[in-house]
């Protein structure tokens, strides 16, 4: 950063592009690989601490590129995928842990974002259309192609992380599965399958709680995909990409595909009466059904 | 002989420097610790007990004014703030922006009000216990009146006979009559009644509680803003806002149709897994129908973006505009009431509902945020509606901003920047939001007066749903340790230490030199006069039979009560505790130790809910309901007045 000769940090057998520095030294980037299966490019995201350890933080199969770091100190990542051919944008923290659909301040849909002035992410969308609206703190009517930084921005915080690297679980709360924003009655949810994403066997199913509530022990570094059966174990609702959970990490969300505008109810889930039920002791259950 | 006096040179060279160094490492090391230029200090000064901290207190001179409310003259010349460490009432000349007067008031003045010939203010004094009566154009306080405990808000009757107080510690809302400067009246308030503000008809007092009621063990946080007829003191609603507390401000737009009022909503039902999207705390508004008293929540926050403990708000004369300051993260929130109108028409029951978990709302009615100097409370807005001020308490400063461009235009320093104490540093870190993960909440969202919200928290790594605890008083803990429920952390440097961020903050820690500037703000904490206490020292009969209790070794029939179960082994004076853990029989099957820190119980009178879940709502509830096996203590051979005897005597710790 000094100008001063550069270095080679670390040594990759692919290539890797779309680095990004932390506050606290760490490069995070994407690792690109080129899988048999659909001849897709995949990348994987990694970070290289500045005492020169390196780790795998994202379990996806999909192309996950670094665009920024974000001012509260998470990265943000543009995805691309069969599933989301135009992409989506994702913040997840530097460990690897919390990964969510990235929220600007008005629902954007996919954008080129910047972060600008006070550090606050500032879209770049090809023009005023109805995926990229004005958020309210710029003018009506804008046109950017691509945002620059108009004004030195704060130096992000660092995070701090909850991952045990020697843990190879983690927890999964969800507060009300049956809430949800699909147009689809959740309301005959009666339990949720645990399925392994990449070798599509279900790990395990266990019962949702009266109030729609669910706590599970599952295993770490895993694409897991959950599905929501109804009493006869047929299913319900099937979550179409995954989430994984980092070692000793406790993901909570407040149900499938709800609103991510919502902030959470503040009750007392039920599920956590009983403590967590583990699917990790199931986990030589068959394939699921018709799926891969 | 030559290499001789070289080596003499050398040492006297390296002599030097080491002392140069030395003194210079000292002067920093004054510097650092007292904010002043070290003069008359050496090592002794803070040095002679081996505790550096009690000794620095005396050092340290606090110089802070801390403005925490403003009101501007009926002409808009002149303004007041209230300078809550400096005992007085600031007086501004708004014309030249300087310092025109300092009127020795109380002690810990919290609000003032101005009669309509602009003569005459009363200030509140929180821990005076007393309203000040000023002649403005004297300058001096020509009367002082007693009153409850605590007192905050004020507001006067359009008669301006009556002055409205609300008694913080009280619970009440008292009516005092000016003329003969006595209470007429006392009147139930919520928890911790707040701010108040009458209808532009004079008819309708609002009242906000800062805590909410002590419910039922892990109960859902309830907080009332109370309606009180002013014309015939009889309270006529109590407006209850659901999952909110920390109800600070509240302002009566001019329309006379909705009132709006600041509040925070904790999400202590929930453990604490993460912070984003609110999942620990949010911040926000109540928007109250004054005629039908319906009540509706919204977030001030964004999705990425939050902004912590709302405490003022105030609204131009015009009805326009309203302004929310955020203490936590120095912001004012500008919100267009007529896109809040718009909205709030367009909500339908499930709608309004919903709206105060929503954090896609603020952007519809929130027009600009508008940056502060450190902690912005209270706000005034000039009688032309030109001028918006602010009361910038931990810069000592007042903000002016401009209502037609939203753009601060200038800044009232109250006082010159002599210099910063660490504890006035630490202040600042206890009171920024930005220290937390997107502003969400500061160590005082949780801690507010530095006390107690009185909520119970389920922090992650004991396990979810596991080792649920009460929220404890930051109020006497300085030689206390160990601190936490399980005694597990053996000074405040760890408590409020790595850990504390990786559970709650979930960004960086603070520096070793800032924990050690937060940890001296908080063993500065002084503790507020003890109502239950007489002023000469003196135990009333029943305080007296229950220090007899208290003190016992016997139990009534004559049987020797073990050394290990007497209410003054564990808790010895001065502290109260012997600062160890015990099993007194209050774990639950939720609990992963059944053997607690024994809590000091200096203050104990404010600190309600009781044991270390806080399952016990009030003292005579620790022994009338969980104490079943004489565990806690021998109490089952007491009667009523035994025990009610036992519980006045500890109320004056």
């Amino acid at each position: 950063m000094d100008a001063s000769t550069p270095r080679r940090v670390i040594a990759v057998d692919a290539d890797c592009v779309t680095p990004g520095l932390l506050p606290d030294g760490t490069i995070v980037f994407s690792r690109l690989e080129r899988v048999p299966e659909g001849d897709r490019l995949i990348g994987t995201l990694y970070a290289l601490r500045a005492g020169g350890s390196l780790s795998r933080i994202s379990f996806g199969s999909d192309l996950d590129l670094v665009q920024k770091i974000l001012s509260d100190g998470r990265i943000l990542v543009h995805r691309r995928s069969p599933l989301y051919p135009d992409g989506i944008d994702l913040a997840l923290r530097p460990d690897g842990t919390e990964l969510e659909r990235f929220l600007a301040d008005t629902s954007m849909g996919s954008v080129e974002a910047s972060a600008v002035g006070d550090g606050r992410i500032q879209p770049a969308g090809p023009d005023g259309s109805e995926r990229a609206p004005a958020p309210s703190w710029l003018e009506p009517g804008y046109h950017v192609i691509d945002s620059i930084h108009v004004a030195p921005r704060p130096l992000p915080p660092v995070s701090t992380s909850v991952v045990k690297p020697q843990m190879d679980y983690g927890w999964l709360l969800c507060l009300d599965a049956r809430l949800t924003d699909l147009n689809a009655d959740l309301g005959r949810a009666h339990s949720v399958r645990v399925v392994d994403s990449k070798s599509g066997k279900a790990l395990g199913v266990e019962p949702i709680a009266r109030d729609g509530s669910f706590y599970l022990k599952v295993p770490a570094d895993r694409l897991l995909r959950l599905e929501l059966l109804d009493d006869q174990g047929r299913t319900v609702v099937r979550q179409r990409d995954g989430i994984w959970v980092r070692p000793n990490e406790h993901r909570g969300c407040e149900g499938c595909h709800e609103s991510r505008y919502l902030s959470p109810e503040n009750r007392s889930p039920l599920a956590l009466e009983q403590g967590p039920e583990s699917v990790i002791e199931q986990a030589s259950a068959a394939p699921v059904e018709g799926r891969p | 002989m030559t290499g001789r006096v070289r080596a003499f040179a050398g040492a006297g060279v390296a002599g030097l420097a080491c002392l140069v160094f030395l003194g210079l490492a000292s002067y920093r090391h004054v510097r650092y610790y007292t904010g002043d230029t070290p003069r008359t200090y050496s090592c002794y000064s803070c040095h002679v007990d081996g505790n550096g901290g009690r000794l620095l207190e005396g050092v340290e001179r606090p110089t802070s004014l801390s403005p925490l409310m403003l009101e501007v003259s009926p002409d808009g010349r002149r303004l007041y703030a209230t300078a809550q460490d400096g005992d007085a009432v600031i007086e501004v000349d708004l014309a030249a922006r300087t310092v025109t007067r300092s009127i020795t008031v109380g002690h810990r003045p919290r609000d003032l009000v101005i009669t309509g010939d602009g003569r005459t203010a009363y200030v509140s004094n929180e821990w005076g216990n007393s309203i000040s009566v000023v002649d403005l154009d004297a300058g001096r306080v020509t009367r002082t009146i007693p009153c409850g405990n605590m007192p905050s808000g004020l507001s006067l009757s359009r008669d301006e006979r009556t002055l409205f107080v609300g008694d913080w510690q009280g619970d009440l809302i008292q009516a005092i009559d000016l003329s003969s400067g006595r209470v007429r009246v006392d009147l139930a308030g919520g928890g911790s009644p707040n701010e108040l503000a009458l209808t532009p008809d004079g008819s309708l007092l609002l009242t906000t509680n800062e805590l909410s009621y002590v419910s039922s063990h892990r109960g859902p946080p309830r907080t009332e803003v109370t309606f009180v007829d002013a014309t015939t003191d009889r309270p006529t609603r109590r407006v209850v806002f659901n999952n909110a507390h920390l109800i600070e401000g509240v302002t009566i737009l001019p329309e006379g149709d909705l009132a709006l009022v600041t509040l925070v909503k904790p999400k202590n039902l929930l453990p604490v897994l993460h912070v984003e999207r609110g999942w620990t705390m949010s911040n926000g508004i109540g928007v109250i129908d004054l005629k039908s008293g319906r009540a509706t929540q919204l977030l001030l926050d964004e999705v990425n973006r939050f902004f912590a403990d709302p405490f003022g708000v105030v609204s131009t004369p015009d009805g326009r505009l309203a302004f929310v300051s955020h203490s936590g993260v120095d912001q004012i929130s500008v919100i267009d009431m007529a896109a809040l109108r718009r909205l709030l028409r367009g909500m339908d029951d499930q709608a309004r509902q919903q709206a105060g978990l929503r954090l896609d709302l603020s952007t519809q009615f929130v027009i600009k945020r508008i940056p502060t100097a450190a902690n912005p409370k209270g706000m005034v807005v000039a009688p032309d509606g030109k001028r918006l001020y602010v009361a910038e308490r931990l810069n000592d400063s007042i903000l002016a901003i401009d209502t037609a461009s939203l753009e601060p235009l200038y800044r009232i320093e109250l006082q010159g920047k002599e210099r910063e104490t660490p504890r006035r540093r630490g202040e600042k870190l206890f009171n920024s939001g930005l220290r937390s993960f997107q502003g969400q909440f500061s160590c005082q969202s949780c801690h507010p007066r530095n006390q107690t919200d009185r909520l119970q928290y389920d922090f992650e790594p004991d396990g979810l749903g596991l080792g649920v605890v009460d929220n404890r008083s930051l109020l006497g803990i300085r030689d206390t340790a160990p601190y936490k429920w399980n005694g597990k952390n053996t000074s405040l440097f760890m408590q409020c230490g790595i850990r504390f961020s990786r559970i709650l903050t979930r960004v960086d820690s603070f520096r070793s030199d800032e924990l050690s500037d937060l940890v001296s703000f908080i063993r500065s904490l002084p503790d507020p006069p003890n109502p239950y206490r007489s002023p000469d020292g003196k135990l009333t009969p029943s305080q007296a039979r229950g220090k007899l209790l208290y003190e016992r070794t016997r139990t009534k029939d004559g049987q020797l009560i073990p050394e290990s179960n007497r209410c003054i082994t564990c808790h010895p004076p001065p502290l109260y505790t012997n600062r160890k853990r015990a099993d007194v029989g209050s774990a639950s099957p939720t609990d992963l130790v059944k053997e607690f820190d024994v809590p000091h119980l200096t203050n104990i009178y404010a600190t309600a809910p009781y044991l270390h879940d806080g399952k016990a709502r009030t003292l005579e509830e620790i022994w009338t309901l969980y104490n079943a096996k004489d565990t806690h203590g021998v109490t089952r051979d007491m009667t009523n007045q035994d025990l009610n005897d036992l519980v006045e005597y500890l109320k004056t710790f």
